[in-house]
C-alpha cells in the first residue's frame, strides 16, 4: 500500500498531528516554567540568605572572639621578594618571564604573589601585553 | 595444493563483490571528508573506518561479522542494539552543555519544538512510500538531526535498519554546512537576516541548578519513553552545574562520551555490510533523510517568521534553523549566515539556545514515536 | 601536551577571563612549533584554526604584494575562523622559528557549548581584533 491510503491505513495522520502537538505543548510548558525559574531562584536565594544571616547573628560574637581570622596574604612581603627580580627584567616585562624567574629562585607562592600584586596595583599592564612595576 | 586453494577461496580477494567495493569507496569518502576536509571528524572518522572493517568480505560462519553471534564486533555492537551507547552519549552531552542562553531567553525553546516538524512530515512521507509504521518512525527521527537519538529509536523499532539510518543521520549532520544555508537564505529576506537579537541577561547558578530537575520532570512525565535519553542528559547537566562533582562531570564530558562515540561510530560503520546495507530500502532512507533534514530546517525558520507576526520584539528567523539538535553544527551555520548578512550581527549565543532546545525536543519525539509504535 | 594556565594568563587576549574560563580554554589549546618559512594559513582557504603567537615573527601577506608583520606575544592570527568571512583574509608565513598556540573551529564551538558566557567574551575580543586588523589592512592599502 502506498500514498495517502497507506498513511490513513497506518493511522499516520493521527500519529503525526498528535506527536507534533505533544512536543510543541511539552516544550511550551517547559519554556514557561523556565521563564519563571529566576523568580523561584530569587525566592530560594532569599531564604538561604535569611537563614545564613540568622545563623551568623547567633554565632558571630563568640566566634569572632575565639577564632582568629586567617592571615591575609602578605602583599608587602611579596613586593619585597619580587622587586629585585623585576629590576633584573627591566622597566617593562612579561608576566611569564617574572613567573619563570621567581620559580627558578624557588620563591614561595609565586602565582599568588603575582596575582596579589596585580590586584593591589603594584604590577600594572603597560597596554601592549607587557607589565610595569609601580611602587 | 587443496589447502592452498581452500585458503585462497577464503580470502577477501576471492569473496569480494561489487557491493563491497561500493561500500569500501563510501568508507574511504567518509575518511577523506573527516581528515582532509575536517567535516565532523569525530563522527565520520570512526564510521568511515568501521565501514571499511565491515565490508571486508569473509567466509560466513567463522564468527567474524558484526551480525554473527559470538563475534567480537557483535559484542561491541550490543551497545548499539540495546541503546546503551546513545544513553551514554547523552550523559556526556548533558555534562558539556551550558543552558544559560536558553534560560536567559526561554521563548527560543519554541524554535526547537518547531524544527521537530520535519520528523512528523517524514513519518507521513515514509508511510506514503510504503515503509512499515515502525520503519517509518525510525526514518522520521532522522529529521531530529541527532545521531544517537536516531540510533536509539531505530534499535527499539526497526533494528534491521540501524546501519542505513545511522549513516544517513550522521551523513546529513556532517553535511549541515551544505544543506542548511541555502534553505535559510531561501526562506528569509535580507532584512530578516539582519535582525539583531537583544543581549542576554546573566543567569544565576540556582537557575542552572533548577533547570535539569524541571526539565527532567516535565519532559519525562510527558513522554516517559524518553527517559533513557533525557535521564542521563539532565543528570550529566546537573553534575556540571552543581560544581560539587567536577571530576565526574569532567569524566562524563570527555572520557565517557569519547569512548561511547568511538564504539558507536565504529560499530555503526561496521554494520553497513554490503549485503545488508545496499538495498532499495537504504536508497529510500537516504532520500527521506534529506527531506527530513530540509523540512526540519525550513519549519524552524518559518516558525520564527510566524512568531514575528505576534511578537513585539522580533526574533531573527535564522535561529529557527538551529532548532534541529545538531549541536553545535547548526548553531555555527546560523552564526555564519547571520554574519554574512550583517558583520555586526552575532547570533551564536541565541542559536546555541535553540540548539539545546532541539536536543530535548528530538529526544521527546523519539519517546513519543516509541510509545506510538511499540 | 596540555597548555598551562600560567602560559596564557599574562597574554592580552586572555585578560578579563576567570580562572575557570582560562582552564577551559587552556584545555583545548594545542602548542605548535613553527619553522622559518612555514605557511601557517593561506588566503582564501576556509578558516578552520586560529593561532596565538607565543614567539617568532610572522608576515601576513595580502593582495597586490601588501603585507604586515606580527610578532607580539599573544597576538591572534586567523580571526576569521570565528567571524565572517570565515575564510583567511591573508597568508601568514613564519619569518623566524617560533611557537604558536592553536585552537580548531570545532573545539572553539565546543567551548562555547560548554560555557556560553565565555563564548560571548571571546567573540567580543575577536571582533575587536578583526576591526583593528581591517583598519591595518586599509592603512596598508592607502
Amino acid at each position: 500500500m502506498y500514498g495517502l491510503e497507506a498513511i490513513s491505513a497506518q493511522n499516520g495522520w493521527a500519529m503525526a498531528v498528535a506527536g507534533a502537538l505533544i512536543v510543541i505543548s511539552g516544550l511550551t510548558v517547559l519554556s514557561l516554567v523556565i521563564s519563571q525559574l529566576h523568580k523561584i531562584a530569587a525566592f530560594l536565594e532569599k531564604g538561604v540568605e535569611k537563614r545564613s544571616q540568622k545563623r551568623q547573628a547567633v554565632k558571630t560574637a563568640p566566634k569572632e572572639a575565639v577564632v582568629p581570622k586567617p592571615p591575609a596574604f602578605d602583599t608587602d612581603e611579596a613586593q619585597s621578594r619580587l622587586k629585585p627580580l623585576v629590576a633584573e627584567l627591566g622597566e617593562s616585562f612579561e608576566l611569564t618571564n617574572l613567573y619563570e624567574l621567581a620559580n627558578s629562585g624557588e620563591l614561595p607562592h609565586v602565582h599568588l604573589s603575582i596575582r596579589s600584586l596585580r590586584e593591589s596595583g603594584v604590577i600594572v599592564p603597560a597596554g601592549d601585553g607587557r607589565f610595569v612595576w609601580r611602587d | 595444493m587443496d589447502l592452498l586453494i581452500q585458503f585462497l577461496t577464503n580470502t577477501g580477494y576471492y569473496l569480494v563483490d561489487f557491493r563491497n567495493i561500493i561500500m569500501l569507496l563510501v568508507g574511504s569518502l567518509f575518511l577523506y571528508l573527516a581528515i582532509a576536509k575536517e567535516y565532523e571528524p569525530l563522527l565520520l572518522l570512526p564510521i568511515g573506518f568501521g565501514v571499511l572493517v565491515g565490508n571486508i568480505p569473509f567466509f560466513k560462519g567463522f564468527g567474524l561479522g558484526i551480525y554473527e553471534p559470538n563475534s567480537v564486533l557483535h559484542y561491541l555492537y550490543f551497545g548499539v542494539t540495546t541503546g546503551v551507547y546513545p544513553s551514554i552519549v547523552f550523559l556526556g552531552l548533558g555534562a558539556m552543555t551550558d543552558f544559560s542562553s536558553l534560560l536567559a531567553m526561554p521563548r527560543l525553546m519554541l524554535l526547537g519544538a518547531a524544527a521537530q516538524m520535519g520528523i512528523y512530515f517524514t513519518l507521513l512521507s515514509a508511510l506514503a512510500l510504503g515503509f512499515l509504521p515502525r520503519e517509518a518512525g525510525s526514518i522520521a527521527i532522522i529529521g531530529g538531526a541527532d545521531g544517537p537519538t536516531s540510533i536509539f529509536l531505530t534499535a527499539k523499532l526497526a533494528p534491521h535498519l540501524i546501519g542505513p539510518i545511522a549513516i544517513a543521520a550522521y551523513s546529513y549532520m556532517a553535511l549541515i554546512p551544505i544543506i542548511q544555508p541555502p534553505i535559510m537564505r531561501l526562506l528569509t529576506t535580507q532584512k530578516e537576516r539582519r535582525i539583531h537579537m537583544p543581549d542576554m541577561r546573566e543567569v544565576s547558578r540556582t537557575e542552572k541548578l533548577l533547570f535539569p530537575a524541571a526539565g527532567l520532570l516535565l519532559c519525562c512525565f510527558l513522554a516517559p519513553a524518553s527517559i533513557p535519553l533525557l535521564g542521563p542528559f539532565f543528570f550529566g547537566n546537573l553534575m556540571k552545574e552543581s560544581g560539587v562533582v567536577d571530576r565526574l562531570a569532567q569524566t562524563a564530558r570527555t572520557a565517557i562520551i569519547d569512548t561511547a562515540t568511538i564504539f558507536l561510530g565504529f560499530t555503526v560503520g561496521a554494520s553497513t555490510q554490503a549485503d545488508v546495507f545496499l538495498t532499495p530500502k537504504a536508497v529510500g532512507i537516504f532520500f527521506l533523510g534529506a527531506v527530513a533534514f530540509s523540512i526540519a530546517t525550513a519549519s524552524g525558520v518559518l516558525f520564527g517568521k510566524i512568531m514575528n507576526l505576534f511578537m513585539k520584539q522580533k526574533i531573527n528567523p535564522l535561529l529557527g534553523a538551529a532548532g534541529v539538535s545538531a549541536v553545535p553544527g547548526s548553531a555555527r551555520e546560523v552564526h555564519q549566515v547571520g554574519l554574512k548578512s550583517d558583520p555586526t550581527n552575532y547570533l551564536l549565543m541565541h542559536a546555541m539556545a535553540c540548539n539545546s532546545s532541539g536536543v530535548i525536543g528530538s529526544a521527546i519525539c523519539a519517546g513519543i514515536l516509541w510509545s506510538f509504535l511499540v | 601536551m596540555p597548555v598551562e594556565i600560567q602560559t596564557i594568563e599574562p597574554l592580552a587576549f586572555f585578560q578579563g577571563l576567570s580562572y575557570i574560563e582560562l582552564e577551559q580554554f587552556a584545555s583545548l589549546l594545542k602548542p605548535r612549533s613553527v619553522k622559518k618559512g612555514e605557511v601557517l594559513l593561506r588566503q582564501g582557504t576556509p578558516a578552520m584554526t586560529f593561532f596565538i603567537i607565543l614567539s617568532g615573527t610572522f608576515t601576513v601577506s595580502l593582495e597586490k604584494g601588501r603585507a604586515y608583520t606580527l610578532d607580539k606575544k599573544g597576538t591572534v592570527i586567523g580571526w576569521s575562523t570565528v567571524i565572517a568571512p570565515f575564510e583567511y583574509t591573508g597568508t601568514a608565513m613564519a619569518e623566524t622559528d617560533g611557537e604558536v598556540l592553536s585552537i580548531s573551529s570545532n573545539d572553539f564551538f565546543q567551548l562555547i557549548q560548554n560555557n556560553n558566557a565565555l563564548g560571548k567574551k571571546i567573540i567580543a575580543k575577536i571582533d575587536k581584533i578583526a576591526s583593528e586588523r581591517r583598519a591595518l589592512n586599509s592603512k596598508e592599502k592607502s
